[in-house]
């Protein structure tokens, strides 16, 4: 563990409750995991998602395409205001009907202009009805109202691929801050544990074997720690015999008086005996 | 084993041969066979972050077959247009928007295949790597269940790459240290049993003497 010395454990660690403070207890393991799974999903976001913004932008073009292509219905040329009237062929009756003059703009409620064919004598000329405001403004309107359309269906596709690059930046964020989050969390459980027992071996180290409290809930390691607590039951086991056998001898050999070896050699069994039961409180 | 030592040690003796911290385990290899040591610790590693990939590939790779899908459609209808007049050119419509379809089904394929790879190499590398953490974890519990049994044997060093080398530290220093202690124990025992001994003690004193004797032989071939 990377935890370096841990300080003794206390009768207060029992009950000690995870706190964000100490989420990280050691680095080295609990970096490396969590920093591996970051790393695969950043991997993966990015690698995906630059597949699926490229993907998207093509989409795009092909939509802006389509949209570009679909033909508008074309803008009509403004009625003039009053043109001259053509030459009348010689051959030609003269306009049976006057609302049929270009010169002559229908008025609203009469009949509309109607077309007008020119005979000369080799050529035949097609004079396109004067169109009347009404529909001049309407077909302006269609037009108008196609390239509105256009302009609307063009910036919406802008806007969708613009969202998909924020939309996967955001997510790979927020999954890579989660995941960060959650592997610290996920390892502090295998971690806790281990620097707990880490102070027991601290304490042990040193000669004093207290007794071992149970892990906190959600720790992980649980049949580990198991192995550890029959291990230190085992010490203690040892250590309680010792006490036993010479607690015996000292018994045995009776108050006294001794002679100043036998005195000696029961003071040193005594001083043991002391010493490893203070090891046991 | 020592009568006064009351824990069952049968089960670990013979459990530790495999696998235990015996001095052949110096040389002990890695192998493919056990690498899943910790079912529950590894497993939930593995499938935390396999599922996640999963998950990741799954949605984006849905994301760019939907883009794919969307924009074979445009270009289908958009000839559809073009064509709808050209009854000769219907064949090639229909020829086109087969092509589009079959690159989109290979597109899916090859995500599938890139996805279950990718799974493959993560779980298999994630086992690996969560062994590393395992592996020190398991050596340490079977001296665990040596020192239940009251067998404080000599601790090896963890093999190359293993992980947990600071904490295994820990482990060592203190066993190293509870060795040391015993021994020095039981030589002021004999040191004390001799002094009395010497001092011809009553049939009583005696009788306890032999029982701390045996007491030491037990606790000296139980610290090799």
């Amino acid at each position: 563990m990377e935890s370096s010395t841990p300080p003794p454990a206390s009768s207060s660690e029992r009950g000690y409750k995870r706190s964000w403070k100490n989420l990280l207890i050691n680095k080295r393991y609990q970096l490396r995991f969590t920093l591996f799974m970051v790393g695969v999903s950043a991997l993966l976001m990015i690698a995906l998602g630059s597949w699926v913004k490229r993907v998207a932008d093509n989409t795009t073009e092909v939509g802006l395409a389509r949209v570009r292509g679909e033909a508008c219905p074309p803008l009509p040329e403004a009625p003039a205001a009053a043109p001259a009237a053509p030459e009348p062929a010689p051959a030609s009756p003269p306009p049976a009907d006057p609302a049929a003059s270009p010169a002559a703009p229908a008025a609203p409620g009469d009949a509309p202009p109607r077309a007008r064919v020119l005979i000369d004598e080799s050529s035949l000329t097609l004079t396109e009805a004067p169109m009347s405001e009404q529909e001049f403004a309407k077909r302006v309107a269609a037009h108008r109202a196609c390239e509105a359309r256009q302009a609307g269906l063009i910036k919406d596709l802008e806007s969708r691929r613009r969202d998909i690059g924020w939309v996967l930046l955001a997510s790979g964020l927020l999954l890579c801050g989660g995941l960060a989050v959650y592997g610290i969390k996920m390892t502090h459980r295998v971690a806790g544990p281990l620097y707990k027992i880490g102070l027991y071996f601290g304490q042990m180290r040193e000669g004093r074997y207290r007794p071992v409290y149970p892990l906190r809930k959600g720790d992980e390691l649980t049949e580990f720690y198991e192995h550890f607590k029959a291990a230190h039951a085992g010490v203690v086991q040892a250590e309680t015999t010792d006490i036993e056998r010479m607690r015996a001898v000292v018994a045995a050999a009776g108050a006294g008086p001794h002679a100043p070896e036998v005195a000696g050699a029961l003071k040193e069994l005594q001083a043991m005996i002391e010493r490893k039961e203070q090891a046991l409180e | 084993m020592s009568d006064d030592l009351p824990i069952a040690t049968s089960a670990i003796e013979g459990g530790g041969g495999a696998a235990g911290p015996e001095a052949g385990e110096a040389a002990h290899r890695r192998r493919l066979a056990n690498y899943l040591l910790d079912r529950r610790l590894q497993l939930r590693y593995v499938i935390v972050v396999t599922l996640l990939s999963v998950v990741i590939c799954g949605s984006l790779g849905t994301l760019i077959y939907r883009q794919e899908q969307r924009a074979s459609y445009f270009l289908e209808q958009d000839l559809k247009a073009l064509t709808e007049g050209d009854a000769s050119l219907r064949e090639f419509q229909a020829e086109v928007a087969r092509d589009m379809e079959s690159r989109d089904d290979a597109l899916v394929g090859k995500m599938v295949g890139a996805g279950c790879a990718l799974v493959l190499i993560l779980s298999v590398y994630l086992l690996v790597m969560t062994h590393k953490v395992a592996g020190p974890l398991y050596k340490i519990s079977m001296y665990f269940d040596k020192m239940s049994a009251g067998r404080f044997v000599d601790v090896t060093p963890l093999r190359r790459g293993d992980m947990l080398q600071d904490f295994f530290s820990t482990f060592q220093e203190m066993s190293a240290a509870i060795r040391g202690r015993m021994r020095l124990d039981l030589n002021a025992m004999e040191r004390a049993a001799a002094a009395l001994r010497a001092a011809s003690p009553s049939e009583n004193v005696v009788a306890e003497l032999q029982r701390l004797d045996a007491h030491i032989a037990a606790r000296r071939a139980q610290l090799p």
